[in-house]
């Protein structure tokens, strides 16, 4: 079995986590754009075994985070695009929001990189927490308007990219006819939130359906996993956490008449490496200014305007009563999962304000393992063994060459796999756990 | 022939060529070698020839990696599409891109009913019905979205531990018939900013172009002269090229003035496009040289 590894474009964009100033090592500003190491990455991400590389959207501009660095310099299906031209292996998983694009739009995009890269895509389906500044005068949608009206989406592109039936190609030399017209079938859609009629003007043939990945972590955002999702994002930042959030998901897919086993769920983890763990540790913090922890702060209130802590320094406690509530958090109609992750690093006792941030500047609320190649690949086939994850999505870290060539061959090794056999699979059969043996299954 | 007549003329793919050459990068690069102006692709829509619709910005997204130094272009309509999605994937493709990149909008798209709204923003704003006052909203929106973070906000400095100095990376705050606050989430290219150009059909279109803020306008043959005696070198005509017609109506519009011209060889295989151009380009070489015209000449 091959535990299959996600890589965020972030993280192969530059070799550095993302709490160091990006652009230390570079050698001017244009780094931030160079093109050609980002293909340089992507193909040692490729060669190093990585199932595919994703890449997160952001619809909009967070001023605070910005003064650091560009959050995403990219939109997804236009850099997947210029990456499907130089990889040949690697899954390509762009984010297309289903609040800010038409699904029309959409089916056609990621069918035209499905085309483009042969096979190799998957869909990272959001409802967006952010964006709506640029979209007209309205408020975002509550959670559970966004994710009915994502539930109408993906089953309108879905329904586009099974508008070409199979057998459409004629291949009549006589006729002249490339396409049977009689085997592209409108789809004649009239929903709620959208009609539309045709179907779609390019074919997902001789490709399956994108992988579809998700990452909401709401009640409702897991009924949506549950319903539709093949892979999934998810900060666990803990084995309590990964097994809370397994059990919720398993209820969710049983509602919908599919098993736990449907989706691979593949935590994020930002992976810092040493001799020691104490070396690791020092890689992990050592970058961090308390500048860097004021920036932050203000950069967590632009997503959650409850988490602003005025008037506490950052040697301060935070007292219980400054942390918002649940109900604080859920009434915002923003992401509130992660929040609610971020409301349990606040209330743990003693805690101050440096620690707070510190631990969210640098995770996210997503797992961290810090220490050597050695305990990093144990902790990883731990939380693999136990179900805990099918994968991982690696968001950042010391170092991608360092995961590549010390910590995956140490997986490789002690989960017997060769990774090298498995490049050639589909991007879909890649995430999938192998199917037990009838005689794992009768020792289950 | 000169280099000079050869990027004069573009070559605008139909979506079956531009189908066919995303899965061609020999071609691309074969194109990319006679140093054309520019390749167009996303055209049919915009004109009403359907075809096998590929998206336009990633194939050009995909074919930047072959094509070193042909402009890329692709047509875009603000109706399905939202022109903060159009500004963003075109600015991110002119930021990967080495080449020049950027946009034709457009006033039509034929795989759209008539009559429909144009797409707003998944129901936060308000309905905006389709319409030329409608392109000629979105044309400013991108432009202006183009403008509100330049690279030069881009600074880096080590000392103070700023990448980007805020101060130069500002809200645009439109109001017309879109609503957007901007800017982009990413900066213009440190090699400047994408091309915005705009296909004019008919007369009414041809005002609103003219008055845009687009810097290239793409006409069909018959709105040549009234267009260039408006904007003169900024107009690009458009020629749809059937059989043994081509030539003799290439040189007409050449006679008629036109020096930049966008041509679609719908007939032609992909891989024999580049040879097909070629009695057009002397046809234009010639007559540059007659007129003793020698600046160079890129998208």
């Amino acid at each position: 079995m091959t535990v299959p590894f996600v890589v965020s474009l972030g993280f192969v964009a530059h070799d550095h986590a993302e709490h160091r100033n990006p652009w230390d090592a570079q050698r001017d500003e244009r780094d931030l754009v160079d093109l050609d190491q980002l293909v340089r990455r992507a193909l040692l991400a490729e060669r190093a075994g990585f199932a595919a590389v994703f890449c997160a959207d952001f619809l909009g501009v967070n001023r605070a985070a910005l003064e650091r660095a560009p959050l995403a310099p990219y939109e997804p299906i236009t850099i997947l695009s210029a990456l499907a031209a130089t990889t040949r292996r690697i899954g390509l998983v762009g984010t297309v929001s289903t609040q800010f694009t038409e699904p029309y739009n959409a089916a056609r995009y990621l069918a035209s990189l499905t085309q483009i890269s042969r096979g190799r895509v998957g869909w990272n389906v959001v409802t967006s927490f952010n964006g709506e500044r640029n979209f007209g005068s309205g408020k975002l949608p509550a959670p559970e308007e966004r994710y009915e009206r994502a539930d109408e989406f993906v089953a309108v592109v879905s329904a586009l990219w099974d508008s070409w039936k199979p057998g459409y190609l004629a291949g009549d030399a006589v006729a002249r006819r490339q396409v049977d017209s009689a085997r592209v079938v409108d789809i004649d859609h009239i929903g709620r939130h959208f009609h539309v009629e045709e179907a779609l003007d390019i074919p997902l043939a001789p490709y399956e359906h994108p992988v579809l990945f998700q990452a909401g972590a709401s009640d409702v955002g897991i009924d949506f996993a549950g319903a539709h999702a093949e892979a999934i994002f998810v900060a666990t930042p803990t084995e309590d956490a990964a097994r809370v959030y397994g059990e919720r998901l398993d209820r969710a897919a049983r509602r919908h008449g599919r098993s736990r086993s449907d989706i691979a769920v593949l935590p994020g983890v930002r992976v810092y490496i040493g001799e020691t763990r104490e070396e690791a540790l020092e890689e992990r913090n050592a970058p961090v200014t308390d500048a860097d922890l004021v920036r932050h702060l203000a950069f967590l209130a632009y997503e959650h305007p409850d988490f602003g802590f005025a008037g506490l320094a950052l040697d301060d406690r935070i007292a219980p009563e400054r942390v918002p509530s649940v109900e604080a958090i859920t009434a915002s109609g923003r992401r509130h999962s992660r929040a609610l992750l971020y409301r349990d690093l606040a209330l743990r006792p003693g805690v101050t304000l440096r620690e707070f941030l510190l631990d969210v500047a640098l995770s996210f609320a997503h797992l961290d393992l810090v220490g050597t190649p050695a305990t990093i690949a144990d902790a990883i086939v731990r939380w693999y063994d136990s179900g805990l994850a099918d994968g991982f999505t690696v968001l950042g870290g010391s170092s991608l060459e360092r995961f590549a060539d010390e910590v995956i061959p140490l997986v490789d090794a002690r989960t017997g796999s060769d990774r090298s056999g498995s490049s050639s699979a589909s991007l879909r059969d890649r995430l999938r756990r192998p199917p037990l043996s009838a005689a794992e299954e009768g020792a289950g | 022939m000169t280099r000079d007549a050869t990027a004069r003329v573009w070559l605008a793919l139909t979506d079956a060529q531009a189908t066919r050459l995303a899965s061609s990068p020999a071609d691309a690069a074969a194109i990319d070698a006679r140093g054309l102006g520019a390749i167009v692709i996303g055209l049919d829509a915009v004109t009403g020839a359907r075809g096998q619709v590929i998206d336009a910005h990633a194939t050009l997204a995909h074919l930047s990696a072959h094509v070193e130094r042909t402009a890329l272009l692709a047509a875009a309509v603000p109706l399905l599409d939202h022109p903060y999605n159009i500004a963003r994937r075109a600015g991110s493709l002119d930021l990967l891109a080495s080449q020049r990149t950027g946009v034709v909008i457009g006033f039509d798209d034929a795989t759209v009913p008539d009559g429909s709204d144009a797409w707003s923003g998944g129901g936060l704003g308000e309905a905006v019905p389709f319409s030329t006052a409608s392109v000629a909203d979105a044309i400013e929106v991108i432009h202006e979205l183009w403008r509100a973070w330049p690279f030069s906000a881009v600074i880096a400095d080590r000392e103070r531990r700023i990448f980007v100095d805020l101060d130069k990376v500002r809200s645009i705050d439109h109001r017309g018939v879109y609503a957007v606050r901007g800017p982009l989430g990413a900066p213009a290219s440190p090699d400047g900013l994408p091309v915005l150009g705009v296909y004019a059909r008919d007369a009414e279109e041809l005002v609103i172009a003219l008055s845009s803020s687009a810097e290239t306008i793409l006409v069909t043959e018959d709105l040549y002269r009234r267009a260039s005696d408006r904007r003169g070198g900024e107009v690009v005509v458009h020629l749809v090229l059937h059989g043994g017609d081509a030539l003799r109506r290439a040189g007409r519009a050449i006679e008629d003035g036109a020096r930049r011209l966008v041509v679609t060889l719908p007939d032609i295989a992909v891989p024999a496009l580049a040879d097909a151009l070629a009695p057009i380009v002397a046809l234009l070489d010639e007559l540059l040289d007659e007129a003793g015209t020698g600046e160079e000449e890129t998208a």
